[in-house]
């Protein structure tokens, strides 16, 4: 029985409803809640992949941003053994007029890595990337695709121990997608943990163990993934129609 | 709230050291003149003034240029921090939604661009003083502390501003006003001596009044900071950094639903 390294009970997390005049919503005295995610209640397992799905909307980002870290549910608890997982984010921090080199120190600082780390994997790093001279260039000579593929490069080559996977496989042309695909594949390997969020089902059939379907802020649905899936592509071909 | 932020700052000060070089690096990239900026920029700043009062208004006496700088360069230091402070943290939106990083980081960012800058002005500063025959004391050296001093006011007034700033955008507009009028509240224009005796006593309840009077104490005139006004000072300061770090403290997983 592997052991649990995510758990979460019973969540919910509540943004303030946005208004259109600000002093009101200053001086009123209810606060107009918006709920966007409701009671969820699921671990994951060490060394597990984990999908999680859902439609536009449904909680998925504030799901990835409650694991991350980066907010705390008003109600239930959430626990992570050892660090947090961090989200293999497409170059949050990126300063447009500074080299590709710069960039990855700067990157890989804010995702919480020792400098000493990043030293040793720079070479590896830039390799990943191919991006050869480009690298001692400023980041906003780059394409779109280039700085996507500089981004996953210095996440995944930094070997974090929970990936956070925000349908980052849209990147680079599909040469580069195959490549990152692999790379998560190796870690998969690896026994590290995974945690796929996505809207579409394609890529979670063909790598996760376990899916948790999320709708409108609520669990939907958490088992294998075979069974999960076929519900939720059941669901949306009805909700096409 | 102690340990988290000794924590913090363990695990960010290598982060705080590259975001702050390359905000700086950042600012000048694509300008000609580069990083020569940090010297003409104050240059250029105290020329316009000087022109406008010592040559238009033919006002100021004799030794007005050196009065100017003394009062405009550390002034000028203040109103940028303040300015800057204010969207310390709501500027960070993407940074912030991806990554968990402590907010205090950015405020240190904005603070050490702002001093770096300052401390450049300072040895233009000097080096103005003294080939405009002003004769440095040991008295001078008092400049250091007088830094940390204005350094510890500095930092929880950016913090509280950051704050405000997230939640209240028209923070920054404001702020540009209070920056300006704190020039025209601050002796960096006239002297104390010109000022009606009455009014006097009230511009010492501005702090930069008393940071400036002090600065120009050890570089024009000999003398010695106003300590007493700027333990005080200090004391208020302490008082407010506590405040800013609870505050920041308290919102730090608020500001990534609001941003």
């Amino acid at each position: 029985m592997k052991k649990d390294i995510i758990e979460l009970n019973n969540i919910w997390v509540s943004y303030p409803e946005h208004s259109d005049n600000p002093i009101k919503q200053l001086i009123s005295k209810d606060k107009k809640q918006f709920w966007a995610l409701k009671g969820l209640d699921f671990t994951v397992k060490k060394g597990e992949v984990l999908g999680i799905i859902g439609r536009n909307g449904s909680g998925k980002s504030t799901l990835l941003k409650l694991m991350s870290g980066l907010i705390e549910p008003d109600k239930g608890d959430y626990h992570v053994e050892g660090k947090r997982p961090m989200l293999l984010s497409l170059g949050a921090g990126f300063q447009p007029e500074l080299s590709g080199i710069e960039n990855i120190y700067l990157n890989a600082l804010l995702l919480g890595n020792r400098k000493k780390k990043i030293d040793d994997n720079l070479e590896s790093i830039i390799e990943f990337s191919e991006l050869d001279d480009f690298i001692y260039k400023p980041v906003r000579t780059y394409s779109s695709g280039m700085k996507a593929r500089l981004a996953f490069s210095t996440a995944i080559m930094l070997d974090p121990e929970i990936l956070l996977i925000d349908e980052v496989l849209g990147v680079g042309d599909s040469a580069f997608q195959k490549k990152c695909k692999d790379a998560i594949l190796e870690k998969i390997q690896q026994d590290r943990t995974v945690i796929l969020v996505t809207h579409s089902s394609g890529l979670v059939k063909q790598i996760c163990d376990r899916v948790v379907w999320i709708h409108r802020g609520e669990q939907k649905a958490v088992g294998d993934t075979k069974e999960i899936v076929e519900q939720y592509d059941e669901f949306m071909k009805a909700k096409r129609k | 709230m102690l340990k988290k932020i000794i924590n913090d700052w363990r695990n960010n000060k290598d982060l705080l050291y590259h975001l702050t070089v390359s905000e700086l690096k950042s600012n000048t990239a694509r300008t000609y003149l580069g990083t020569l900026w940090w010297i003409v920029d104050p240059i250029l700043y105290m020329a316009i003034y000087y022109f406008l009062v010592g040559v238009i208004l033919d006002r100021g006496g004799d030794d007005y240029a050196v009065y100017l700088f003394t009062g405009l360069i550390p002034l000028k230091w203040a109103t940028a921090c303040m300015v800057d402070a204010t969207t310390a943290i709501s500027s960070k939106a993407r940074i912030l939604q991806q990554v968990y990083v402590p907010k205090l980081t950015f405020i240190l960012v904005r603070l050490g661009v702002n001093t770096f800058k300052f401390l450049v002005s300072s040895i233009i500063m000097i080096l103005f003083l003294y080939f405009s025959g002003v004769e440095l004391t040991v008295n001078a050296l008092n400049f250091f502390i007088l830094i940390v001093f204005n350094l510890l006011l500095l930092l929880p007034i950016m913090i509280i501003m950051a704050h405000i700033g997230v939640y209240m955008k028209d923070i920054k507009n404001m702020m540009q006003y209070i920056s300006r009028t704190l020039l025209y509240l601050s002796p960096v224009l006239f002297r104390m001596e010109d000022v009606p005796e009455r009014l006097r006593e009230l511009l010492y309840l501005n702090p930069f009044t008393n940071f400036l009077v002090s600065y120009r104490n050890i570089f024009l005139y000999k003398g010695q900071p106003l300590w007493d006004n700027l333990f005080i000072i200090l004391a208020i300061s302490l008082v407010l950094l506590f405040i800013g770090l609870r505050i920041l403290n308290k919102y730090d997983k608020q500001y990534a639903k609001v941003i």
